[in-house]
């Protein structure tokens, strides 16, 4: 991948790579910051990213870790918890079904929430999220009907829907 | 659920993305980085730099030097007498019987809670063996011989382990901490990696486990150890240099699986210790800065890529990056662990030091101040100059002799 060709990545997938994450960890500003430093680690390792090892999965993927990790050092460091929620400081606020929908994603449990948001917002077949969450085709299935029977719930247009038993206050939101 | 509330989320977000240029030029400064001289990285280079001379313990009976034999089809079958097990206990500290190898099933390799290697992904071996011994309480060793179909599917291999290693943390995480080194050899490639068990409070718990990767022709050799008091990291740097001793006779065994064969004889052609310590103020040696793509390969000093930001090393030097193309020749040396500027800058140098090297010293990247780090510039004559890294601990982590114009780095 030489720089042009990394520039034409980039500009592409930047933003989409970003609406991913933001919606598998829920706050806009550590999404964005954490798939900047994907990126610099992407250029950093490109001669590795060829073709074959799909550079937009990898980013998202080290990007998400990126995310875990932080959250990790965040409970470490007993920092509140608002710290890490807190609200984007220049991004135009975007609309309330959006905040709805990041707000009841959270809620889901992290494997669910990184299907869903795997198939449902980066469009990948069932055997790709499998691929790019390490296990089997029938557990992304299984992880894609809780979850979206979960956040069918959560967004009240199925309200009959049953609700994962470890959210039962989600019924609320 | 709302499938088109995703299908709009993307036009609700607003992103802040930084120039490319500047994400290129970060990746760049990271990958300067890895080449500065890690004291691991310095162990798992003597591996590969030992090969063309070391056979270890007695336990091969065959010298195994790289020849220009005509080149043969891979090999997918371990051959007879193969010294797997060279420098592993003898014996199992369990059973009590002698080690013995098995087919490749269902082994893999882990770090930061994710399957970094396995039998059969992301590329499935086509052959091979592993071992392991049990030491007795829960720690041991295990050694697993993977066979690709062909050099180039190993080499896909060792480079899908070294990106799952690139995307773990560096902070601790999952009750571990990690931390990864590339590095590349003259027979290929290794990769050491150490996960240090953390405990529930945070501390290290004194124990830990090493790994390698290296990868000869068609073949990788995946080699894991637990070790104790894995907190001290000159203990680390032991452990490494106690692999990197051990596996030496299982890697120069490896030939058999490139492209080229072994040679019964060592190939007296074969350079095995670098010419000079000495980088500049022209080039290193006999190769000289501008000289033609041509003229470089035929100093004979031009060795295997380099992972870093070049793309060639020095030969038997693998962290000297080179910066070389067909078009443009040679723009651009990197100094390597164990080498030195005319006037005495090497990689840990003092700010102090370079000054007094250096009195016309230059900053040259943005916000740079000797106080605090950044990027200088010093003139080496005949219109070449040193591009050195200073981080903030005022110590020198990267020279590069260079020309004006090279395509390796921003």
């Amino acid at each position: 991948m030489d720089s042009s060709e990394f520039d034409e990545f980039y500009t592409a997938s930047y933003a989409r790579v970003v609406t991913q994450v933001y919606a598998m960890v829920g706050n806009r500003d550590e999404a964005e910051e954490c798939v900047q430093e994907a990126y610099v680690r992407a250029w950093s390792h490109r001669r590795k990213l060829d073709a074959d090892l799909h550079p937009e999965a990898w980013v998202r993927t080290t990007a998400y870790r990126l995310a875990v990790s932080r959250w990790r050092r965040v409970a470490r460091g007993r920092r509140p918890s608002d710290r890490a929620l807190a609200a984007p400081v220049i991004a135009p606020a975007p609309s309330e079904a959006h905040v709805a929908l990041i707000a009841a994603l959270r809620r889901l449990p992290e494997a669910q929430r990184r299907a869903i948001v795997l198939h449902h917002l980066a469009d990948l077949p069932v055997v790709d999220v499998a691929r790019e969450t390490g296990v089997p085709e029938g557990t992304v299935k299984a992880r894609l009907s809780r979850g979206r029977a979960a956040l069918a719930a959560l967004l009240g247009d199925a309200p009959d829907s049953p609700v994962s038993p470890s959210h039962p206050e989600a019924r609320h939101a | 659920m709302p499938d088109q509330l995703f299908d709009s989320l993307s036009d609700d977000v607003t992103v802040r993305p930084l120039p490319a240029s500047e994400v290129r030029r970060r990746g760049d400064r990271r990958r300067r980085t890895r080449h500065a001289a890690l004291g691991v990285a310095g162990l798992a280079a003597a591996i590969a730099v030992a090969v063309p001379i070391t056979l270890g313990n007695g336990s091969a009976d065959r010298s195994v030097a790289p020849s220009t034999n005509t080149p043969s089809a891979a090999v997918t079958t371990i051959p007879a007498g193969f010294p797997l097990t060279a420098g592993m206990p003898r014996r199992d500290g369990v059973s009590n019987q002698p080690l013995t190898a098995g087919p490749l099933t269902s082994e893999e390799e882990k770090a930061c809670g994710q399957v970094v290697w396995s039998a059969q992904r992301p590329i499935p071996t086509v052959g091979g063996a592993t071992v392991t011994y049990r030491d007795g309480s829960e720690g041991g060793q295990s050694r697993s011989l993977a066979l690709y179909a062909d050099e180039e599917q190993a080499g896909r291999a060792l480079r899908a382990i070294d990106l799952a290693l690139s995307t773990c943390g560096t902070d601790q995480a999952a009750g571990t901490s990690f931390e990864q080194v590339t590095t590349p050899t003259a027979t290929g490639s290794a990769e050491v990696w150490v996960v240090r068990w953390i405990d529930d409070k945070g501390h290290p718990t004194g124990e830990g486990m090493i790994s390698s990767a290296t990868r000869v022709g068609n073949a990788l050799l995946l080699h894991s150890e637990t070790f104790g008091s894995a907190g001290d990291d000159s203990v680390v740097q032991y452990e490494a240099g106690r692999i990197a001793h051990s596996t030496t006779p299982v890697i120069a065994s490896m030939c058999v699986f490139s492209a080229n064969g072994c040679a019964t004889t060592q190939d007296s052609t074969t350079p095995t210790t670098p010419a000079s310590d000495v980088l500049g103020p022209t080039g290193y040696d006999r190769l000289r800065i501008g000289m033609s793509y041509a003229d470089a390969l035929a100093t004979g000093e031009v060795g295997d890529r380099s992972d870093g930001a070049a793309n060639a090393a020095l030969a038997g030097r693998p962290d000297a990056g080179l910066c070389l193309s067909k078009k443009d020749g040679l723009m651009a040396i990197f100094l390597g662990a164990g080498m030195h500027t005319p006037e005495g800058i090497r990689i840990g140098s003092s700010t102090a030091e370079l000054q007094a090297a250096y009195p016309g010293l230059k900053p040259y990247g943005p916000d740079s101040k000797l106080g605090r780090g950044g990027i200088f510039r010093a003139d080496a004559g005949k219109g070449l100059w040193y591009e050195i890294d200073v981080e903030q601990t005022k110590q020198v982590s990267t020279v590069i002799l260079r020309q004006d114009h090279q395509t390796c780095f921003e």
